[in-house]
């Protein structure tokens, strides 16, 4: 897996969902977390579908410095074992998505968020093709990193079809970088086969924390380390609570609160 | 009794270049609880740099002289010390900070600057009552903080801070400017009730006189090119909005 992530994508497994869910009158929306690896998911009845997927290194998330906090061992020459579980290996994840929408009037959103620290690296491919007409996508994947040397890496494609006229899709990802060590690379992708649609949009912003929003709070009276979580939180609150899933909200919160 | 000193202070800031100018340039200044002093100079006098350095930006670097709050220098303190030693600023441009709600944001400050989180009850009662108070609506709790607020709204909810963490020393930089005549008197009350309640001190930056017809000062200083040139009593802001600053210019 570690060696797959830094060479690009290989032969992880594929994991196909067909989702035909039967209640095409309800007007709720169906979730499913998606897991690492290869997906490929065909969207066949006119639906809302939320896909999420969550990247969190739980461990504390709150280091301040840029040094390498891996190298410094507190093990007293006891077992292996000892030294990784102080130092646990970095998070290596690597998710490539793809969904085909391939009825009319599917509502899709796909939502990612994470947290990277350390040297944790993490790669998110979507790639959602508009097959049919009337089709709805939102693409959003944010998160934050810190640490030494994480990585994340991006890319979006979307692709409408020449059958998709009246496709509405937008995609964007953002990236808070909390200190100068970790790098992200973030390629969003739009092709578009027919010219009868209502929108097509992508963005895409990786920025630091904003010394201005720092120094109002912490004039404030809060302290860097409060003022840094507040800031963390709200640059990613929106999508953890568009998600909506108790166990990455949770996960979220103990990691940035912790 | 609270005294903030401001002695020979000097200062520089850093530009985007890295590069320093020097803006300060020996401004002494000692503010006593319970004392309005308000600062006048024209744009770019350094009123603003005054303000932030007090409060511990880190963009201001002190190069000489010192800032001193009941007895001790704070200059090396961050920020936050600061303000948990009893100073407050109302800048002149409130931040937005998106993501970071009104209410989550006050109560964390106001549990930072007390040393204890305020008992819940107690809490939404206070809160409620200085937002009637300031005319702010309630629904700006729930509110990312200052996102979208317009001009008078951000001055007044900076107001709100003020009444709500209860410092013993205030640097209100401008906050009457962009304020309609009602939204005027509103903040102005704001700060006069926090005058009779804490007996805060209080160092007014402001531009215009309209202001000091509700808060009265007992102090003007006229800032001019990083120093404060003048001193005197609210005569002085008279005469500065009929002659301007031509007098201190040659
Ligand atoms: N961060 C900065 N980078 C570069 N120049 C700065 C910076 N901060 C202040 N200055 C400069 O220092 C001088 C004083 O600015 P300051 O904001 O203190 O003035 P002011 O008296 O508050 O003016 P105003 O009445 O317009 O608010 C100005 O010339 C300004 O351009
Ligand atoms: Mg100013």
């Amino acid at each position: 897996m570690t060696n797959s992530f830094l060479s690009g994508p290989a032969a992880a497994q594929t994991l196909p969902i067909v989702v035909t869910s039967p209640s095409l009158l309800d007007d709720e929306t169906k979730k499913f977390q998606l897991e690492p690896g290869v997906q490929k998911i065909h969207l066949t009845q006119p639906e809302k579908v939320l896909f999420y997927l969550g990247i969190i290194n739980s461990k504390a998330f709150n280091a301040v410095t840029t040094s390498n906090s891996g190298v410094s061992s507190k093990t007293s020459g006891t077992s292996a074992t000892a030294i990784s579980d102080t130092h646990p290996a970095p998070l290596v994840t690597e998710y490539k998505i793809e969904i085909h929408l391939d009825h009319p009037d599917i509502d899709l959103q796909l939502l990612g968020v994470y947290l990277l620290k350390d040297r944790d690296h993490a790669r998110i491919e979507t790639t959602v093709i508009h097959n049919a007409p009337s089709c709805k996508s939102r693409i959003s994947v944010k998160g934050a990193l810190e640490g030494s040397s994480s990585q994340f890496y991006w890319s979006g494609d979307v692709f409408i079809g020449e059958r998709a006229i009246g496709t509405d899709t937008y995609e964007e990802n953002r990236n808070l970088l909390l200190n100068l060590g970790p790098k992200v690379t973030s390629i969003p992708n739009l092709e578009i086969l027919t010219g009868d649609i209502i929108a097509a949009g992508h963005a895409s912003a990786t920025g630091q924390l904003n010394e201005e929003h720092i120094f109002y709070l912490m004039s404030r009276g809060l302290d860097y380390q409060s003022v840094r979580k507040m800031v963390i939180s709200g640059f990613l609150n929106d999508q953890v609570e568009a998600i909506g899933s108790p166990a990455i909200t949770d996960k979220f919160k103990e990691t940035i609160y912790e | 009794m609270s005294k903030l000193e401001i002695k020979d202070l000097e200062v520089e800031v850093e530009k985007p270049d890295a590069s320093r100018i020097r803006i300060l340039k020996g401004v002494t200044l000692t503010v006593n609880s319970g004392e309005v002093h308000t600062v006048m100079g024209p744009n770019g006098s350094g009123k603003s740099t005054l303000a932030y350095t007090i409060a511990g930006h880190p963009a201001y670097y002190v190069t000489g002289g010192e800032i001193i709050m009941d007895g001790q220098p704070i200059q090396e303190l961050k920020a936050d010390q600061r303000a948990r030693a009893g100073l407050f600023l109302a800048m002149q441009y409130p931040v937005e900070i998106p993501g970071v709600s009104v209410s989550n944001f006050l109560r964390s400050a106001k549990s930072a600057v007390s040393g204890e989180a305020p008992p819940l009850r107690q809490w939404i009662k206070d809160l409620d009552q200085a937002m009637q108070n300031l005319k702010i609506a309630k629904e700006f709790t729930e509110r990312p903080i200052n996102l979208g607020f317009s001009g008078g709204e951000k001055k007044r909810a900076e107001i709100l801070q003020l009444e709500i963490l209860q410092p013993k020393i205030a640097v209100l930089d401008e906050t009457d400017s962009g304020l309609d005549v009602d939204a005027l008197k509103v903040v102005s009350e704001g700060v006069n009730r926090a005058l009779a309640n804490t007996h805060l001190g209080l160092l007014l930056v402001t531009h215009y006189t309209r202001i000091l017809r509700y808060i009265k000062p007992n102090f003007v200083h006229v800032f001019l090119d990083g120093r404060i040139v003048e001193s005197g009593g609210s005569e002085l802001a008279e005469r500065l909005e009929e002659r301007g600053y031509q007098d201190y210019r040659n």
